[in-house]
């Protein structure tokens, strides 16, 4: 059974993790939630801006978010490198 | 037989990628620091085998059952780790460890080695045994906090991530786990783990943001050629924790695998809502002794 294996790993896709007021959320716990191969189940952290990024591979994912205002999730279709992940939480 | 490479990340030209002395079961040490018995050890680790399996009942499978560990200064407690990892890109992620030699941590492989969250090896981790809560003062962190001197991990997994062989190793300079103990880690036929009531305690990331254990407990429902699929409850954070049983009531913990998938990590076809560790199987198991046998070896032998 393959997990997130291929022979080249997708682009990185970058995301922001914000608060209901769109403030940036740092030090937020980031995890894939639901996807359709093995979801390791690592936490990525975000920076002192709410920024992360992950290479996923195809398919539909869910991200979800931890941070000190609460947890919020985030859709991520395919596409492309330079299309944002926004997760709002505490809404 | 498979044959299994040990992968090390490479620090000199001078490194050795051998590992060596072969083993089914390795020993456990309980730890230097006080033997006061676990209360939560007592009362929250499940021993021995299930009863019948019933039909299935999600990463937390149905009603959460996890309970915070308050008491991570006492074995086995304090020789699992919180582990805050760095990877060259800069992004950072936190997941567990636990300690299978004096200077040998034992984690998941994408802790340490991950093209989709580090491209490629870790720079850093940061391994915190029996963390317990926020901050660095010693009721938060009871045996400080040491960075990795070294990382290793299995050819399967640095070649193709395979989730089967999703197995890493963090080497210390400092042999903490004389202090802090170290689980004994077998390598059980798949027959005689079935039923088999198992263990996980591990930092997750939506209680405690990663800083405190918690413990969860159920039973194995299928072990197949390489993996345990079982029904304790685990989130992000959590990779790498160690599975473990107790053979019996009055048995030490026995590490049986290394916690790294959830529910979605479970093939389709095994009809099963279950998360998921690589096994300890004998080729892994040697894998593990010749990483203890690079950072000093076990006591007496």
């Amino acid at each position: 059974m393959g997990g997130l294996t291929s022979e080249t790993p997708p682009a990185r896709r970058f995301g922001r993790v914000v608060d209901a007021a769109g403030a940036p959320v740092p030090h937020a716990h980031i995890v894939i939630a639901a996807g359709p191969v093995p979801m390791p189940e690592i936490a990525l952290l975000s920076d002192e801006a709410g920024r992360f990024s992950v290479r996923l591979p195809p398919g539909a994912f869910t991200l979800r978010a931890h941070g000190p205002p609460g947890a919020g999730e985030a859709e991520v279709e395919d596409g492309p490198a330079d299309r944002e992940i926004v997760i709002t939480i505490g809404r | 037989m498979i044959e299994l490479t040990s992968v090390s990340k490479p620090v000199s030209p001078f490194e050795t990628l051998a590992a060596t002395a072969p083993a089914r079961l390795t020993a456990g040490h309980p730890g230097t620091a006080t033997s006061e018995v676990s209360r939560s050890l007592r009362h929250l680790a499940v021993k021995g085998k299930s009863g019948p399996i019933l039909p299935p009942f999600e990463t937390v499978i149905g009603r959460d059952e996890r309970v915070r560990i308050l008491d991570t200064d006492l074995a086995p407690w304090r020789m699992i780790c919180a582990l805050r990892m760095r990877g060259p890109n800069g992004a950072g992620a936190i997941g567990t460890g636990w300690f299978i030699g004096p200077r040998t941590v034992l984690t998941a492989g994408h802790c340490v080695f991950s093209n989709y969250f580090f491209d490629g090896w870790a720079s850093e981790i940061e391994v915190i045994p029996g963390r317990n809560g926020p901050g660095a003062g010693p009721d938060a962190m009871p045996y400080g906090s040491v960075a990795s001197e070294r990382l290793s991990s299995l050819d399967r997994w640095v070649d193709g991530e395979d989730p089967d062989f999703d197995i890493g190793c963090i080497h210390l300079t400092e042999p903490l786990g004389d202090k802090v103990g170290w689980f004994a880690v077998g390598a059980l036929p798949a027959g005689r783990l079935e039923s088999y009531l198992v263990n996980i305690s591990g930092y997750p990331a939506d209680r405690g943001a990663g800083a405190e254990q918690y413990h969860a407990r159920n039973r194995i429902v299928r072990v197949s050629e390489r993996r345990i699929f079982y029904e304790a409850d685990t989130y992000g954070g959590q990779s790498g924790a160690p599975v473990w049983i107790h053979e019996t009531e009055h048995s030490p913990p026995l590490a049986v695998g290394v916690h790294a998938y959830g529910v979605g990590g479970t093939p389709a076809q095994l009809g099963i809502t279950a998360n998921s560790a690589p096994r300890i199987i004998p080729e892994v198991l040697d894998r593990l002794a010749g990483w203890v046998e690079q950072d000093g070896g076990w006591p007496d032998e």
